[in-house]
């Protein structure tokens, strides 16, 4: 018979032997989240001097810019959405997102998840008989993807939250893109608010040309993507907004990032 | 289970798995990129139970290797300041564990080293390695041969 409790014992004190490498190469960076007050109190610190410094001291020469020391900046090799790892700069590969159901696919980066709406939250659009109807039971799907912890997301409007992803199958109701670009939420009263700007544009996509709206507030943007899909029409829309600290390493450039790598199947 | 937390458990098991792998695959670079990949994927799909976070990152990092080799990121020396794989092939060949484990097939030594390293039993070796626990038993007792045919040897 083997002695294995001898064995056992052997292999821990041999393999216990071997040598370790240096900590600094795979103890994971610890990267503290800051707390929702300190992120608000730094956003506001920061706007409060960039109002400050762009209405007291308008006439910053050239050469006062120039005898500025360079600002220290963090390594770019692992700022977010990178992280430490074993020493080792890491970036989770991206999620592959396929819809065939509702005929599309999205790579969103690998630190994103999807996450489901909560009941009442389904968008819609009152009294609005010359436009497609935004109600049930034309909302044929809808997913959207955050780059938040369960811990920091939470959703209470129709509007998915800021940095999100919000992706809407309709019911196109033989409405074209631009009509529904005009929907919502260019004169969505509800959306509407104030000083708001509403700019309605066209891309070109993979080769598809795609309705794109802008709405524009002094401290947000909803811009949206309309993709007409025979009978469908799929919806790509954003918020960016001052006044939501988006998650680490998250712009306007990941969103637009997120939309550009659509396939419609 | 949070980032922090499976950093934290990820980093008191590192050097239990780290050392396993060493035996496993004899390759350092192999074995830390390995265990970067599971504990990347643990960051994605944590385990469901604490418990079972040792045999897990083992299982992942050793099915990792199989998957594909991935060429190092940074060569070791830079960071360590030591030679490369000659010595821990050196050391385990110093080992009377390290020349056993030297004659079988990598997945054997994987098994082997599940149990009697890391104090898997059979039903838990096949549950991480997704295998029967028959199978479990079949190449535990064939490494076993082998490595008695081994000490034979050697006395």
């Amino acid at each position: 018979m083997f002695p294995e409790l001898s064995i056992e014992r052997v292999f821990r004190r041999e393999l216990d032997s071997l040598p370790l490498p240096s900590e600094e190469i795979w103890v994971p960076a610890h990267r503290t989240a800051p707390s929702a007050i300190l992120a608000v109190s730094v956003a506001g610190a920061a706007l409060v001097v960039a109002v400050v410094a762009a209405g007291l001291i308008p006439d910053v020469s050239g050469a006062a810019m120039a005898s500025t020391p360079p600002s220290v900046r963090p390594s770019a090799s692992c700022e977010p959405p990178a992280f430490s790892a074993n020493g080792r700069c890491t970036t989770l590969l991206p999620n592959g997102i396929r819809n065939p159901a509702f005929g599309y696919n999205l790579t969103i980066p690998g630190n994103w998840r999807e996450v489901r709406m909560p009941a009442g939250t389904e968008p819609f659009v009152i009294g609005r008989p010359s436009g497609p109807s935004l109600t049930a039971p034309f909302l044929l799907d809808r997913r959207v993807f955050t780059a938040r912890s369960p811990q920091e997301w939470s959703a209470a409007g129709v509007l998915a939250p800021a940095w999100d992803m919000d992706v809407q199958v309709w019911d196109r109701q033989a409405h074209t893109a631009i009509e529904w670009a005009r929907a919502f939420p260019c004169d969505d009263p509800a959306v509407i608010l104030g000083q708001t700007n509403c700019i309605q544009s066209e891309e070109t996509i993979r080769g598809m040309t795609v309705a794109v709206t802008s709405v524009a507030s002094f401290r947000w943007h909803i811009t949206s993507y309309y993709f007409q899909q025979g009978d469908r029409m799929l919806i790509l829309r954003y918020m960016a907004s001052e006044m939501v600290q988006p998650p680490p390493g998250v712009t306007r450039e990941t969103l637009d990032g997120i939309i550009r790598s659509i396939g419609l199947v | 289970m949070t980032r922090e937390r499976w950093a934290e458990l990820y980093r008191l098991e590192f050097p239990r798995i780290y050392r396993a792998l060493l035996a496993v695959l004899r390759d350092r670079d192999r074995a830390l990129d390995a265990l970067h990949d599971a504990f990347v994927a643990g960051l994605r799909h944590p385990p469901a139970h604490d418990a079972d976070l040792a045999g897990w990152l083992f299982v992942v990092a050793v099915r990792s290797t199989r998957r594909f080799r991935r060429l190092p990121l940074l060569p070791l020396e830079w960071v360590t300041g030591t030679s490369g794989d000659d010595e821990i092939e050196a050391a385990l060949d110093r080992m009377e564990v390290g020349r056993l484990l030297a004659g079988l097939t990598e997945r054997q030594r994987a098994m082997v080293v599940a149990q009697f390293y890391l104090g898997l039993d059979h039903r838990e070796i096949a549950r991480q390695f997704g295998v029967k626990t028959g199978t479990v038993s079949a190449t535990l007792a064939q490494a076993k041969a082998r490595m008695r045919a081994e000490v034979r040897n050697v006395s």
